[in-house]
């Protein structure tokens, strides 16, 4: 159904499960834990080695202590034995525990190195990379190579070994018996091989299968109202019926593959022991062969089937993990647009003046945002920029802050071009509010703070203060510490601003960039959000995008934004003389006023 | 609440009885030949010993071929029995696990095609509470829990348990003794499974925990990138996450320190009871009281019985497991779906509907905050009716009345002079064209997009309602036409196309009453007026509600009702409302200002 869904989960099918160039990069990251890699391949021969002398110690307990009647040396076989029990014991512990820290300090790295990697771009990045995406890498495919270091290479690493061991233990014994145990093999690898395939198969398309239900329920979903207003109930159901049996029926096939599979292992696994029974029995009656040494290999064919039957396993997870470190490393490897310059002109104080000159800008081609724009906000200066939905407004405080770099033209403070300072310099000179308030989960205190340390809590406090929100703040519980959930979900409207303004306060930009909220308060928030801003705006150079009326009549300076262009510029008086677009504007927003005061 | 969160299944086993049967017969001839190849390897021991000294069946066999002399043909005797007696296993075992995981998957099949059912018919506020990715966890997740637990778990439970009469009963005609020491650490590998699996699980879940406040915290700070960005916090940020992780690999750690431990525990445990079958064994043969033979049959034996002993364990978590992912289950399938209504409707429900619709004195309240207040509003059949007012007026509420979507209070909202209720709810929602706010399309073609609610309609019919809502001409100019899939949600098409298609949608209903929901505000103004003057003569005496943010839009109505605050402000007609010059009138003069505005350069 959802032909989107089907597609995603069809991008995931699964190529190569060994690529050298991709395994190489993925080795770097074991090279910090090198020690440890060691220390767990030792582990791995000396538990090999165990394994091996615990079978040997049962043929040495029948050849050398039961058939010569020697009570003494059984039991100091059997304890022996137990000693190695503790022994084998506490080893593969060690080993399973290291292999886990390995893995964990391996997708510790790699997380971080995502991460920051992202930290790195720049906001056009996320335009066109979804969040949900994104997460994606520093998760789930981070995760998925933890399971290749664990239970894919590590497993298989150790599986080989112990399959080599026995082979070799079983060869010294009798390589005769050996070489006739050993017959079965091609037929076992032969099985594994058809079934793995088999079943790999299938399972893509139990993927897909299940991928189309959980896309067709979480339409259904997320469009139940339709379905019920068109009363499709009994329909849609009958579609779900339908694909639920495909699934069904993949899986079916699967359940097929695997009830043929394991029992047919079984049978293989026989015929070994079989051909053990009767070769080493008659070569026990020829006095070739001991009872210790039917025994032992007895025991040991039965070990070295299972890690044969598995390793078709470890192919599927490093198949997977393949796919996602190449995810991961092709985000590593994205470029970023927006490139610090490699030797930036230091700018520390704010002086003179901020100028856009002839800036053309557009987010997508052809459709030009900022055309020809140019203006000039001298230090000290309050420029209010107003205009109507569209008219390129927020997008002047973007290029300002170089969230994106400008097509044409330039844009300097105190002529120097922002693309020539270092970004944090310029983010530090320049502060930017943005319009919705972006809470974090946290508390409240570091939602000022920003978890910056060198704010430091009575800086926090005043911070609070001066706009006007410590009361409520201290009302609290736990004052500062109270903790913000789900994106400040529980702040009013009002209360959120206020915050955003304390964090703007406490990091206390030169140059003051601020979007104002649409959104309506009621009167009195009304008022204490411009009694906070004044306090905020005093003695700074500042750019106002412009909603509230006072704000606009305050301002040094009134820059009108119409289709891109600045339009009109000047004071509130002489603009409103102009009865141009300004003109209208402020009509608009007086009838939009008192459209609200009338509700009120 | 004392039953079993299970009985709900009872009415599935009719159809399963047979799998269940057969299965657990094949479950139990299965189980029964795990012993017989220690058993044909220990013969097979002994004859290498005694010599002419063999078992039934294995006595006569020998004698029908004529090996007795030959104990390379003896041998090979034993050997193709122990081929053999596999094949015949693995036969059983091959139906076994076909009939019960087969029959698993189908069950799976037949609860989640229950649940999807009881899905479709839970009201509107029922989902207002719901949230999709939990019922998506439980259509998945938890289906597959119980389906583990009543496949799989119960077959490995009886497996467990006949293959470990049947061993037992065997290792104790060889020796009662050895049997009871070797069983001691076969047992303890049961509760260890068993004690370590809880405590896994326990850790598990904080792992999982934790690995969601990853998840959240990267989610968190790639939506706020550019307050990250506007502050350069990466470098704190980055700190702050690299803590997280770093937290994270603890909890890791902690459950790999437990969980490291269950593999050597239980490898140590199976050589641990062999040590006791070579020990104590090696002393009885010693003593005389036993053979090779036996002595190698306990050692296979043991190798036979210790998956069962582990799986054991298993089974006890899949039942907990099984038995909290059932008790979600049920609460989706015990949430009570709407009733269909029409009890006590006296016409016939296929007569046609005029449209005539009353609200009297119409309160309704939703999660105890009341959304409308004493709305009396009555439209004629045939009427034109357009409703305004500020978001969170309560427009979008009283129009999701009148289709039942939320119940209004019994006898406060009528049709054709009827209450709601006395109309079969699918004959109700037939009648009523609604055209809700998100306009919210199926990943299909427009077509069947358009056919949602009419899928037999003729593809005339089709185009005729694509005609009148105005989208005909941006179908054809597709290149599939009619068959272009229209992407998840309809994000291959723009916002004003996904309304039109919308409309397209009701309006193929032909409908007694058609609800446009604001369902126009993403089309051009000229577009619109189009939509409407189709509309006008399609819907020539039915009735016709038109909520909208765009005055244009109603402007031609027969009568204007401005919501706000869930109450009537005002009603009338464009005209007197305008005379009136009260909230309506401000409205209207804000929005000419504003269309001036957006038309000049």
């Amino acid at each position: 159904m959802s032909d989107a869904a089907q597609r995603y989960h069809e991008e995931e099918t699964l190529g190569k499960a060994f690529d050298g160039r991709l395994m190489k990069r993925l080795l770097v990251y074991l090279r910090p834990s090198l020690r440890l890699v060691l220390i767990t391949v030792a582990l791995q021969f000396l538990l090999t080695w165990f394994e091996l002398l615990t079978i040997d110690l049962g043929r040495q307990a029948i050849d050398d202590c039961v058939a010569l009647g020697n009570l003494r040396a059984l039991n100091r076989i059997a304890l022996l034995y137990a000693l190695l029990l503790v022994l084998s014991f506490f080893a593969r512990y060690a080993f399973i525990y290291l292999t886990s820290l390995t893995g964990q300090r391996v997708i510790l790295t790699m997380r971080l190195e995502v991460f920051s990697r992202l930290q790195k771009f720049s906001p056009a990045f996320f335009d066109h990379n979804p969040v949900g995406r994104l997460m994606t890498r520093v998760t789930n495919d981070v995760q998925v190579l933890n399971e290749m270091f664990t239970s894919g290479l590590v497993v298989a690493v150790s599986d080989i070994t112990l399959i080599i061991g026995i082979m070799g233990y079983l060869l010294y014994r009798n390589w005769q018996l050996a070489l006739i145990t050993f017959s079965i093999l091609p037929i076992l690898f032969y099985i594994s091989f058809l079934f793995k395939r088999k079943v790999r198969d299938a399972y893509r398309m139990i993927r897909i299968r299940l991928a189309r239900i959980n896309a067709y329920v979480q339409e259904n979903l997320s469009g139940i109202r339709v379905v019920q207003l068109f009363r499709r109930e009994r329909r849609n159901r009958e579609h779900f019926e339908r694909i639920n049996q495909k699934h069904t029926d993949s899986n079916l096939k699967s359940v097929l593959y695997y009830s043929v599979f394991f029992p047919s292992i079984e049978v293989v696994n026989s015929l070994a022991i079989a051909l053990i029974v009767w070769f080493g029995g008659l070569e026990t009656i020829a006095g070739h062969f001991t009872f210790g040494e039917l025994f032992a290999f007895l025991l040991a064919a039965n070990k070295f089937f299972r890690p044969i039957r598995d390793l078709s396993e470890k192919y599927n997870i490093m198949q997977t993990a393949m796919a996602s470190s190449e995810r991961i490393f092709n985000l590593l490897d994205t470029r970023e647009q927006i490139v610090e310059p490699s030797s930036p002109e230091t700018l520390f104080e704010f002086r003179d003046a901020i100028r856009f000159e002839s800036v053309d800008f557009q987010y997508k081609s052809g459709q030009p945002v900022l055309t020809d724009v140019s203006l000039e906000v001298r230090r000290g200066q309050r420029v209010a920029v107003v205009g109507a939905t569209g008219a390129g407004k927020t997008t002047l405080i973007s290029l300002l802050a170089r969230f994106y770099d400008v097509q044409s033209g330039r844009i300097t403070i105190d002529g120097v071009d922002v693309r020539r300072m270092k970004l944090s310099q310029l983010r530090r000179l320049v502060g930017v509010v943005q319009q919705d308030v972006f809470l974090f989960a946290g508390d409240v205190g570091s939602n000022i703070s920003l978890w910056d340390e060198s704010i430091g809590q009575e800086a926090l406090v005043q911070a609070a203060e001066s706009v006007g929100i410590h009361e409520f703040i201290s009302g609290l519980p736990g004052a500062y510490g109270a903790e913000v959930a789900e994106r400040g979900a529980s702040f009013s409207t009002g209360q959120r601003q206020l915050l955003s303004f304390a964090r703007a306060l406490a990091y206390d930009p030169q140059i003051l960039v601020l979007d104002e909220a649409t959104s309506s308060v009621d009167t009195e928030t009304e008022l204490r959000i411009q009694r906070a801003l004044e306090v905020l705006l005093r003695g700074r150079t500042s750019i106002i995008i412009a909603h509230r009326i006072s704000t606009i009549q305050n301002a040094d300076r009134i820059i009108v934004m119409h289709h891109g262009r600045v339009k009109e510029v000047g004071d509130h008086v002489s603009l409103l003389e102009q009865r141009g677009i300004y003109f209208r504007l402020h009509q608009l927003q007086y009838h939009q006023a008192g459209l609200l005061a009338r509700r009120a | 609440m004392n039953r079993s969160p299970f009985a709900r299944l009872k009415k599935y086993y009719p159809a399963y009885r047979k799998s269940i049967l057969s299965g657990l017969v094949f479950v139990v001839l299965t189980s029964a030949l795990y012993p017989t190849v220690p058993l044909i390897i220990k013969y097979a021991v002994d004859a290498l010993g005694e010599g002419g000294m063999h078992p039934f069946p294995f006595d006569l066999l020998i004698d029908f071929i004529g090996a007795a002399g030959s104990l390379s043909r003896v041998l090979a005797i034993y050997a193709a029995a122990i081929v053999a007696v596999t094949l015949v296993q693995g036969v059983f075992r091959f139906l076994m696990r076909y009939t019960i995981t087969g029959a698993s998957r189908r069950f799976e099949r037949d609860l989640r095609n229950e649940i999807f059912a009881h899905l479709q018919r839970l009201p509107a506020a029922w989902y207002q509470t719901a949230k999709t990715g939990d019922l998506m966890a439980r259509m998945t997740n938890d289906i597959n829990a119980v389906r583990m637990l009543m496949g799989p778990g119960y077959m490995y439970l009886t497996s467990t348990l006949v293959t470990f009469v049947i061993a037992v009963s065997f290792m104790i005609t060889v020796s009662p003794q050895l049997t009871l020491y070797t069983f001691v650490p076969l047992i303890l590998i049961a509760v260890t499974t068993r004690i370590l699996s809880r405590e896994i699980h326990r850790r598990s879940e904080r792992v999982q925990r934790h690995f969601s406040m990853v998840s959240e915290r990267v989610q968190e700070n790639l939506s706020g990138i550019r307050v990250v960005k506007s502050y350069c916090r990466e470098d704190s940020e980055i700190e702050r996450f690299r803590d997280l992780i770093r937290r994270n690999m603890d909890v890791n750690m902690s459950l790999a320190r437990i969980q490291s431990l269950f593999m050597p525990l239980l490898f140590s445990l199976v050589v641990g009871s062999h040590l006791v079958v070579l020990w104590d064994g090696g002393r009885r043969i010693l003593a005389g009281s036993l053979g090779y033979g036996d002595f190698i049959a306990f050692n296979v034996i043991l190798g036979i019985l210790v998956w069962p002993m582990v799986s054991l364990g298993w089974v006890v978590s899949l039942h907990q497991q099984g038995k909290a992912s059932m008790e979600r289950i049920n609460a989706i399938l015990e949430s009570e779906p709407q009733a269909s209504g029409g009890e006590g409707a006296v016409r016939p429900p296929d007569a046609p509907l005029r449209g005539e619709i009353e609200f009297r004195g119409l309160n309704f309240a939703y999660n105890g905050k009341a959304v409308l207040q004493g709305i009396d509003l009555r439209i004629p059949a045939g009427s034109t009716v357009g409703v305004v007012g500020p978001v969170g007026s309560g427009k979008s509420t009283l129009a999701n009345l009148i289709p039942r979507m939320f119940e209004a209070p019994e006898g406060t909202l009528l049709l054709d002079g009827r209450p709601l209720a006395e109309y079969p709810l699918a004959a109700l929602r037939g009648a009523v064209g609604h055209v809700p706010q998100d306009s919210f399309l199926f990943s299909d073609t427009i077509r069947a997009n358009i056919a949602y609610g009419a899928p037999e309609s003729s593809f005339e019919a089709v185009k005729r309602a694509a005609e009148i809502s105005q989208i005909s001409a941006d179908v054809e100019g597709f290149p599939e036409g009619y068959d272009t899939l229209v992407g998840e949600r309809g994000v291959m098409l723009s916002g004003g196309q996904k309304q039109r298609v919308a409309v397209a949608r009701a309006v193929l209903l032909d409908p007694s009453v058609l609800i446009l929901d604001d369902a126009l505000s993403a089309v051009d103004t000229y577009t619109e007026e189009q939509i409407l003057q189709q509309l006008r003569g399609f819907m020539k005496g039915r009735t016709t509600l038109i909520i909208a943010q765009r005055l244009s839009t109603i402007k031609d109505a027969d009568r204007i009702v401005v919501l706000v605050d869930g109450g009537i402000e005002e009603s009338g007609s464009h005209d007197q409302l305008m005379e009136r010059g009260g909230i309506y009138a401000e409205m209207y003069r804000l929005q000419l200002l504003q269309a001036e505005l957006d038309h000049s350069d």
